[in-house]
């Protein structure tokens, strides 16, 4: 899905803007704004923006829509995570003689990604939800069954479409807590132990 | 040897360092003290390259600082910080390991060199695995040490490293870091904004104000011969209490006035025994040597004490001195780190000692 092409795109923008804030105002911001596109319209607008390229139905709207969708709460929780590494640590790690790159991906990286992942279940959850939209434009999915259900008054339809999408945003949020719990480091999660 | 030569530090129109010259000796302790906003701290990072002076120059061993690669330079400085800074995401072994690993150590030596280093901060192997968050105040401040000292760097930078410490662990922590130091012998800065910190730790004092040192000497000459008024305000009024805690109670243990009472002797037969050798106080000693029970006679009658306050050897005159006030007792034990009697400090050398010193 495009899940992982949202988190190629927005990890490393999450990264980049976390230590200039500024730029992280200005880019929080766009995608905040994007993310107040009601999902119909964005759907709408993929179609007619894309389809000089002749991509305009099916798939291709579909993923770029949930992307920009995702872009926010990803990028959000990054720059999050991120700035709530204690800058002691950050410091002993410079005074330790770690270069830019090794505190990024020993020190910075393991701390956030925590609060990272989490950022990614809400936008898989959200983009589960959104998908429904994507049959409009020819990219099929249970979104299928529920307009389907709709222009032929049929609720079983509706429902059947409706209750599936909820089963799988709950499935993916259940195993993205779970990845979520196994990739965040052991002492971050211990407690501490009385004497 | 580190040497500072004229050394400024700008930031914008503020100085924050003006024109500093410093040496710190090898294989000493010199302790940076001053209000807050003096430039201690930036003084300490300029060594390290954490802050960048505006102008002058900073060398170790005759070899400029700044004609190396930052990095490489902070590998081979010890840093321990407030807060110590350790990794949360890694374990105590980790944490030890990091340094070693950036500079290609294999994993043997890296855990055999943590292993000896938890043994040298008086924690033991079972805290290898331990992540800090399951460690205490002083033992992360123990471990904050080991890491610093991982790859055994000439040169090791202390920012307050025991300042969020309660102060009993504190003084134990104090207690130990002397007694590493004389172990290791590391070229030592350490920052700090107590002055009981700065006597009790420091062979020498460097007295900073906005920027500015007042002055730079050994301890003594900070206690005895302050450069002006700043100097002298810092250190206050109880100059000889605190001069007390420059010397060792090793140094004025006697070995005599008191004798060692075997066990199940009856009181009168102590009293004897006592009168014989012309003694007021009797220990009464287990099989391994610590003191079990003190017998004082007073007015013809034995008084018999099961809880007895002792002195360590490595203790300060200072502290010899806060435990006879304690209980009001002019005569302490004093004993080796094993709790084993070897004899006895008294107040009336105390007395002595601050008499001859002023």
């Amino acid at each position: 899905m495009s899940i992982p092409l949202a988190i190629l795109v927005s990890l490393p923008i999450g990264i980049y803007i976390s230590n200039r804030p500024k730029l992280t105002k200005i880019v929080l911001t766009i995608a905040s704004v994007l993310m107040t596109i009601p999902s119909i319209a964005l759907f709408a607008i993929m179609v007619i923006v894309l389809s000089p390229f002749n991509l305009g139905i099916g798939i291709t709207p579909a993923v770029i829509a949930i992307i920009i969708y995702s872009l926010l709460p990803i990028i959000r929780n990054t720059v999050t995570a991120i700035l709530q590494v204690s800058p002691d640590i950050i410091e002993a790690a410079k005074g330790m003689g770690l270069s830019k790159r090794q505190i990024l991906f020993k020190i910075e990286m393991p701390l956030s990604i925590g609060i990272i992942m989490s950022g990614v279940r809400n936008a898989v959850v959200l983009g589960i939800s959104v998908t429904v939209f994507a049959s409009l434009v020819g990219a099929g999915g249970l979104g299928y069954f529920i307009f389907s259900g709709i222009s032929r008054s049929n609720l079983y339809m509706v429902g059947t479409g409706a209750i599936l999408v909820s089963v799988l945003g709950i499935g993916a949020n259940y195993i993205f807590m779970k990845i979520e719990n196994w990739i965040t480091p052991t002492g971050l999660k211990v407690g501490r132990i009385k004497k | 040897m580190i040497e500072f030569k004229n050394i400024n530090k700008k930031y914008g129109k503020f100085t924050a360092i003006d024109n500093l010259n410093l040496k710190l000796e090898k294989g000493t302790i010199t302790m940076l003290i001053g209000p807050s906003g003096c430039g201690k701290t930036t003084t300490l990072k300029m060594i390290n390259r954490l802050i960048e002076p505006t102008k002058g120059d900073i060398s170790i061993n005759g070899e400029s600082i700044f004609s190396l690669d930052a990095v490489l330079l902070r590998r081979k400085i010890g840093y321990v910080i407030q807060e110590v800074g350790l990794f949360p995401h890694m374990d105590v072994y980790n944490n030890i390991a990091v340094v070693p690993r950036l500079l290609k150590w294999n994993e043997k030596d890296i855990l055999k060199r943590a292993e000896e280093l938890l043994e040298l901060v008086t924690l033991n192997s079972t805290y290898l695995y331990k992540y800090p968050s399951q460690l205490s105040g002083g033992e992360r401040q123990r471990v904050g040490l080991a890491r610093a000292l991982a790859v055994n760097p000439d040169i090791i930078l202390m920012d307050e490293p025991f300042g969020a410490i309660d102060p009993i662990n504190r003084a134990k922590l104090h207690e130990s870091f002397i007694e590493i130091q004389e172990e290791i012998q590391k070229t030592i800065a350490f920052v700090t904004h107590d002055i009981n910190e700065a006597i009790k730790l420091g062979d020498n004092i460097v007295v900073l104000k906005a920027g500015k040192v007042e002055q730079a000497a050994p301890v003594e000459d900070i206690l005895y011969k302050p450069a002006n008024d700043f100097v002298d305000s810092l250190i206050g009024h109880d100059r000889s209490l605190k001069a007390l805690s420059l010397k060792k109670a090793r140094s004025l243990v006697q070995k005599k006035g008191y004798s060692i009472i075997p066990k199940g002797m009856k009181d009168s037969e102590i009293l004897e025994k006592l009168s014989e050798e012309k003694t007021k106080r009797g220990f009464q000693l287990n099989e391994k040597g610590n003191v079990e029970k003190l017998f004082i006679s007073e007015k013809g009658k034995i008084n018999e004490y099961s809880e007895v306050p002792a002195v360590q050897r490595g203790d300060n005159l200072h502290e010899a001195l806060s435990g006879m006030i304690n209980i009001g007792e002019n005569t302490l034990p004093v004993v080796n780190s094993k709790e084993v009697l070897i004899g006895v400090i008294h107040l009336n050398d105390i007395l002595s000692e601050i008499r001859e010193t002023n």
